[in-house]
């Protein structure tokens, strides 16, 4: 796939077949995909893009949403594996096999959720339990939704629907710090989030059917997930109002975690951090003097 | 395969679906009140620092406040790493190193 990349020339193809035209390999590949389909004006050369599937490719190339996409996710991908790997150990013990493992992080594509359902499982819980707690685990993602909906309003429902599919934290983390930094587009962040999911269901079957042989702390891969929410929480500091919030939610994230079981207090500190900096924010527009606007901050 | 576990895993997958669907369906057409775009928009942050900061500083079941874990004290390299280099890769890298030789050399 990287051979497709908006550098053309620079891109492996090119550099083992000098003389090959982007546009061409463009050209070939719409041809292999639109095989089965009709070409309604033939004798065109502009005909191959009518195809819906063939235009959508050739945007994909010119725009290089597949080079971008991978260059902002490498690192929740590599973070995965040693979460996937365990995960799969996990399953492995509790009597589930590689294909089992397959369908569930295909279909779910929730890391704390799956390790919730499969320790459910393991203790013989019933399928309605299972469902309801994946639901309540899950819920935050309710917020991540909302969150990118503000960014993408008036796009394409059925590409926003592909979108959805991939919202986990570290999608969402990835692709609103790209967005808050500039120009993403959304095949992009549909690019990066379907990557980060494909490295899950690989890692987690991986896990299942290898897990056994590999040692889980070797080379501090256990602490990549954390390393990375570091870093994409400073991503997010982009001015006082952040901190503050981030502050208010941490604090608030603390005493719910010390309170209530379960991780309830990630949906508890989010909604308390975002909604003390709101009010912040309003009372020192009221006061209007030492804040001008929402630029100020 | 037996069914009762595709029926889970099915369902499963569309209560996870939904939440993470609806707003981003719904919402993406609808002009949002300004109030509610400004709270959306201090989400990322608010939910980054409720996830990661409780993972930090508590541990154990029932959880209590502990503030000597190697999870933590790595943390702070960390952090300024982050701050610095501001390169998700970069700070994964290093913070996965850290963490390595603290275990290793025996710190913790």
């Amino acid at each position: 796939m990287f051979w497709i990349s908006p550098e053309g020339h620079n891109g492996m193809l090119s550099r083992f077949y000098p003389g090959i035209q982007k546009r061409w390999i463009c050209v070939v590949i719409q041809m292999l995909a639109c095989l089965p389909g009709k070409i309604k004006e033939p004798g065109n050369e502009e005909d191959f893009f009518i195809l819906n599937l063939g235009k959508n490719m050739r945007d994909s190339i010119e725009k290089g949403i597949w080079v971008r996409g991978a260059k902002a996710i490498w690192p929740i991908c590599v973070g995965y594996f040693p979460l996937g790997l365990a995960f799969g150990v996990l399953a492995e013990k509790a009597g589930l096999s590689g294909m089992h493992i397959f369908f569930m992080s295909s279909l779910v594509f929730a890391g704390s959720g799956q390790f919730i359902a499969v320790s459910m499982i393991d203790a013989g819980a019933s399928v309605l339990a299972v469902m309801m707690t994946t639901f309540m685990v899950n819920l935050r993602h309710l917020l991540m939704s909302s969150s990118l909906a503000v960014w993408y309003r008036g796009q394409s429902r059925r590409r926003l629907s592909l979108l959805a599919c991939f919202i986990v934290d570290e999608t969402f983390a990835v692709n609103t710090s790209r967005l808050k930094s500039g120009d993403w587009p959304l095949g992009a962040a549909i690019v990066a989030s379907f990557l980060a999911y494909a490295a899950w269901v690989g890692s987690t079957v991986l896990g299942g059917i290898f897990g056994r042989f590999i040692a889980p702390s070797a080379f501090g891969i256990d602490y990549a997930m954390i390393a990375m929410f570091i870093c994409l929480l400073v991503f997010q500091l982009n001015g006082l109002i952040y901190i503050i919030s981030g502050l208010a939610a941490a604090v608030a994230g603390t005493i719910a975690a010390l309170w209530i079981p379960g991780n309830a207090f990630i949906v508890v500190g989010a909604v308390a951090g975002a909604s003390v900096g709101l009010l912040l924010k309003r009372m020192a527009r009221m006061q209007g003097e030492w804040v001008k606007g929402k630029d100020e901050f | 395969m037996s069914s009762e576990y595709m029926i889970l895993v099915m369902g499963m997958g569309l209560v996870s679906f939904i939440p993470r669907w609806i707003p981003l369906f719904f919402l993406s057409r609808k002009k949002m009140p300004p109030l509610l775009e400004e709270w959306l928009d201090l989400i990322p942050v608010s939910i980054l620092a409720a996830l990661l900061v409780p993972y930090l500083i508590t541990a154990g079941e029932p959880r209590v406040l502990s503030f000597t874990q190697p999870e933590l004290a790595v943390a702070f390299p960390t952090l300024l790493v982050a701050l610095w280099t501001r390169s998700l890769g970069l700070t994964l890298l290093a913070g996965m190193g850290m963490f390595w030789l603290a275990g290793k050399t025996g710190w913790f």
